[in-house]
């Protein structure tokens, strides 16, 4: 199969999963035993205004109608609804929220790779010395840790008791949010204090995440490197006389980073989602803590949204993990056998 | 150049470029002074959750109407911290008929909405209107006395309020954020009045006459206020204030004791000791009105009067009161708080205590009994046995403390005390349809007015629709309605009284405590006052100069 009907099939195979995904959060959210028009409406509100926000929201009506309705705006308008609690589209919010969370994770993410793979690498090259020992400490710490734990540590240090870093959030400067990344939308309004400001405050988010993913990657580079350097073409190659540098980086790594990528993929989507107790101690508004304060507050509509949201993440991370197996390594035929 | 030295290269300009990021501003604390700039002219508040929504006429949560009280203004309001007697506001006089069901408000006549326009006795009857037609959570403070017909518009500056019936706390409802007045233009312009339904930009945006106009609201990350230089009374010192939303109670605790946060309001107890003793942070335990009980679900065995007095009789409150809310909290007897008008208290000999000795009697004489020697396991009569299930909210360390401290006094009475943590949202329904017994829970006011409380804890069809109570008692309901409606003062007191007594001897719910409000603010934040009722006034705070 081709790579271009590889991805279609892929692509076509999301509605379906998708329409699942949907159904099934309705469905829980259906059984579950809560007056999501009660928490909405406080618990000091009256009956007859509890049950004017549930006729607002189709609550009453069966739950095949409330998929019907819901599949309705979502197909013919692309409209995921309104939130019960913030009353803002769903579509918004979400809007607003996934950018904090990409940019968080794409920088984590960076951060980890540009850490994590030479650090493996390397710890993979110098086994048994004291680097190999070094980096596995630092990964099986970054693993073990409690991703809350390294960041009420960090916040302490760097901001409560060294001052070098800020406390909480993403930007205390106003700005015009173009695109909902804070770091681009600093450059395009041309504003170098907010840039400055939003890039301290990501600081200790990403390294807190960082941290822990890179623990990962060290250990799956390190076991992965390991396997490679042991196969035949690589002492057939050391044979040859090639450079060491030759040996390790062109032939070996590139047989070895499959693993690193899959786990990249998965941890990159999984990061996506939102991390609420990160973002709750850095009162960073992202996708973690909308899911929860959704939750919490019985918010169908942002439940179900975010839900559809993070099932099209993931699908869309894995797919794109998959496509990049064929580019390292051409052997590979997605959908295919290896020839 | 080589690949690897590109690479090199490329690192080195990329790290100098992230350290030039880090420490722009001239160093680290002066970074922070610079870009977290907090002159004396800003207050940093902390607000403990979220805001619901900025729009008076839906807003029905604590954390939405401290917003909502200082973008907005209303025609009464109380004056300071009394929360006794009303002063002007939007209205400089006012006046009521002798029946009590006709009031006139004279309004001042140099008012401006944000947007430059003049407010006027239209913009009145549209906000009150509009409240009734949306008919959204606060709606019921209103519509209880008033209908659309109410409202009628005398002149610009007369407004008259006609009552569907003479409800003696109507003033204070007009004190609450529901009775806002908003600008009929720009609401109009932004999706006007939907019956039945919210107005979002109304829910994210103000269009007040208040001192503070909203200058953004970044979800989940801050709200910023600023001073409406054309304000029609004293314009507030503060020219900014920035309200920030941090869910972790640590980090809160951090940036007060660093000065980088002014003020904290709804401080939690548990958390006092971490912020005791810091220097230029001062902890201000202010009474409030805010009640905490137990629901007793009125079935089962707490359908039996004495069981509900035993189970009151075993609750440790001084205990409570001590170690869990660390003394910030007086004993309460009753729903009405200590400090409101029509407040009645128990007498010391008659209230129930911690007497282990006369709930085991009431429960002896009540025929429920020891399945052997007395003390050893739980009580039951003609097979049912001596238990209920208590709900707790998820995480409400407080209360689950309490609950295990109750639990503990009611095994010794013979009484099975389960406890189930679950989430509020699911505890109200599960109270509701009886599939539990009881429910700690508390009660914040709406308005100073004690039908405010006792229409909600003791009328029989409010038990049940807000509590899921079983309480029913035909001479309670008659009280409480005829309390409702009775204007002369004195008699209503004695009214309440009588209300009060009953309630005591029914023992419907367990009455626990009255809290503190506790206040962490810095020693450089001047004019704050604290209203039981009202929300937070920035309007009278200032700081002193660093």
């Amino acid at each position: 199969m081709t790579l271009r009907r590889y991805i279609l099939r892929r692509l076509l195979l999301l509605i379906p999963i998708l329409l699942g995904v949907l159904i099934m959060v309705f469905v829980i959210s259906y059984l579950i035993p809560a007056d999501p028009a009660r928490a909405w409406a406080g618990p000091q509100a009256r009956p007859a205004q509890v049950e004017a926000l549930r006729e607002q929201y189709h609550l009453n009506d069966p739950l095949h109608m409330q998929i019907y309705y819901y599949l309705k705006k979502l197909i013919l308008h692309f409209d995921l609804g309104i939130s019960a609690t913030t009353h803002r589209p769903v579509m918004n919010d979400l809007k607003a929220f996934f950018p904090a969370t990409f940019e968080l994770a794409f920088f984590a993410f960076l951060l980890a790779i540009v850490i994590g793979i030479p650090l493996g690498v390397i710890s993979a090259l110098k086994r048994n010395r004291l680097i190999d020992h070094v980096a596995r400490i630092i990964a099986l710490t970054g693993v073990s840790t409690p991703l809350f734990w390294s960041a009420l540590l960090l916040q302490f240090i760097f901001y409560y008791k060294l001052g070098w870093l800020p406390a909480v959030g993403r930007s205390m400067i106003q700005i015009h949010r173009y695109t909902g990344f804070i770091l681009l939308d600093s450059v395009l309004n041309g504003n170098w204090e907010a840039l400055s400001d939003a890039f301290r405050r990501l600081i200790l988010p990403a390294v807190t995440l960082a941290f822990y993913s890179m623990g990962y990657l060290v250990r799956i580079t390190r076991g992965s490197m390991l396997e490679v350097l042991e196969s035949d073409y690589v002492a057939m190659a050391k044979a040859k006389g090639l450079p060491e540098r030759i040996i390790n980086y062109r032939h070996a790594l590139k047989n070895a980073i499959i693993p690193p990528i899959t786990v990249l993929g998965i941890n990159f989507g999984w990061l996506l989602s939102g991390t609420v107790l990160l973002e709750t101690i850095f009162a960073w508004p992202g996708m973690g803590r909308y899911a929860a304060g959704s939750i919490v507050q019985v918010d169908l509509p942002a439940i179900v949204g975010y839900t559809l949201v993070v099932a099209l993440v993931m699908i869309l991370s894995n797919l794109i993990v998959d496509i990049s197996y064929s580019i390292i390594d051409p052997r590979v035929r997605v959908g295919g056998k290896v020839e | 150049m080589s690949k690897g030295k590109c690479v090199l290269v490329f690192l080195l300009v990329g790290s100098l470029f992230a350290a030039s990021l880090v420490f722009a501003g001239g160093g680290p604390r002066e970074a922070e002074a610079a870009v977290e700039a907090v002159p004396s002219e800003t207050l940093t508040y902390l607000l403990y959750g979220e805001p619901a929504s900025l729009d008076p006429a839906f807003a029905y949560d604590a954390r939405s109407n401290s917003m909502i009280n200082n973008v907005y203004d209303r025609l009464i309001t109380y004056p300071g911290e009394d929360a006794s007697r009303f002063a002007p506001m939007l209205a400089e006089k006012w006046e009521i008929s002798p029946d009590g069901k006709v009031l006139t408000f004279y309004l001042r006549k140099d008012v401006k909405f944000h947007d430059g326009s003049a407010m006027k006795a239209d913009a009145v009857k549209y906000s009150f209107d509009r409240v009734l037609k949306m008919n959204q959570p606060p709606s019921w403070m209103m519509s209880q006395m008033m209908d659309l017909n109410s409202t009628k518009v005398i002149d610009d500056y007369t407004v008259q309020i006609n009552l569907t019936a003479p409800y003696a706390a109507a003033l204070s409802v007009f004190c609450h954020s529901v009775g806002s007045i908003v600008n009929p233009a720009v609401v109009e312009a932004h999706g006007g009045i939907v019956e039945g339904e919210v107005n979002p930009w109304m829910d994210q945006n103000g269009t007040g006459t208040g001192p503070f106009t909203l200058r953004e609201w970044v979800p989940a990350e801050r709200l910023t206020l600023d001073r409406f230089d054309d304000y029609w009374g004293t314009a507030p010192k503060l020219k900014t204030v920035s309200v920030l939303l941090i869910p972790e109670m640590g980090t809160r605790v951090m940036m007060l004791k660093r000065g980088d946060a002014d003020l904290h309001d709804y401080f939690p107890f548990v958390n006092i000791p971490d912020i005791m003793g810091t220097e230029g942070v001062l902890i201000k335990p202010l009474a409030s009105f805010d009640v905490d009980f137990a629901v007793l679900g009125n079935r089962g065995p707490l359908a039996e009067k004495a069981v509900r007095q035993a189970v009151s009789w075993a609750f440790p409150y001084k205990t409570v009161i001590d170690f869990i809310y660390q003394g910030y909290a007086i004993r309460s007897t009753g729903p009405v708080p200590n400090g409101m008008y029509g407040y009645y208290e128990i007498p010391e000999n008659k209230r129930y205590k911690l007497d282990l000795d006369k709930a085991n009697q009431l429960l002896d004489q009540a025929g429920w009994k020891w399945p052997g020697a007395p003390g050893s396991g739980f009580r039951t009569k003609n097979g049912q046995p001596l238990e209920m299930e208590i709900l707790v909210g998820e995480a409400a360390e407080a209360r689950i403390q309490q609950a295990l401290m109750w639990q503990n006094s009611l095994t010794k009475i013979g009484f099975n005390l389960k406890i189930r943590e679950i989430n509020w949202a699911i505890a109200y329904k599960t109270m509701r349809n009886h599939e539990s017994d009881g429910m700690f829970t508390g009660w914040l006011p709406d308005y100073a007015d004690p039908d405010n409380y006792v229409d909600a804890t003791l009328n029989s069809a409010n038990a049940q629709a807000i509590w899921g109570s079983s309480y029913k008692s035909a001479k309670m309901d008659e009280l409480v309605d005829e309390a409702k409606w009775m204007s002369d003062r004195t008699a209503r007191a004695a009214l309440y009284k009588e209300i009060l007594e009953l309630a005591f001897e029914d023992a419907p719910y367990v009455w626990i405590a009255q809290r503190n409000n506790i206040v962490v603010i810095n020693e450089k934040v001047k004019g704050y006052y604290y209203n039981p009722i009202q929300p937070i006034d920035f309007r009278t705070i200032y700081k002193v100069a660093e």
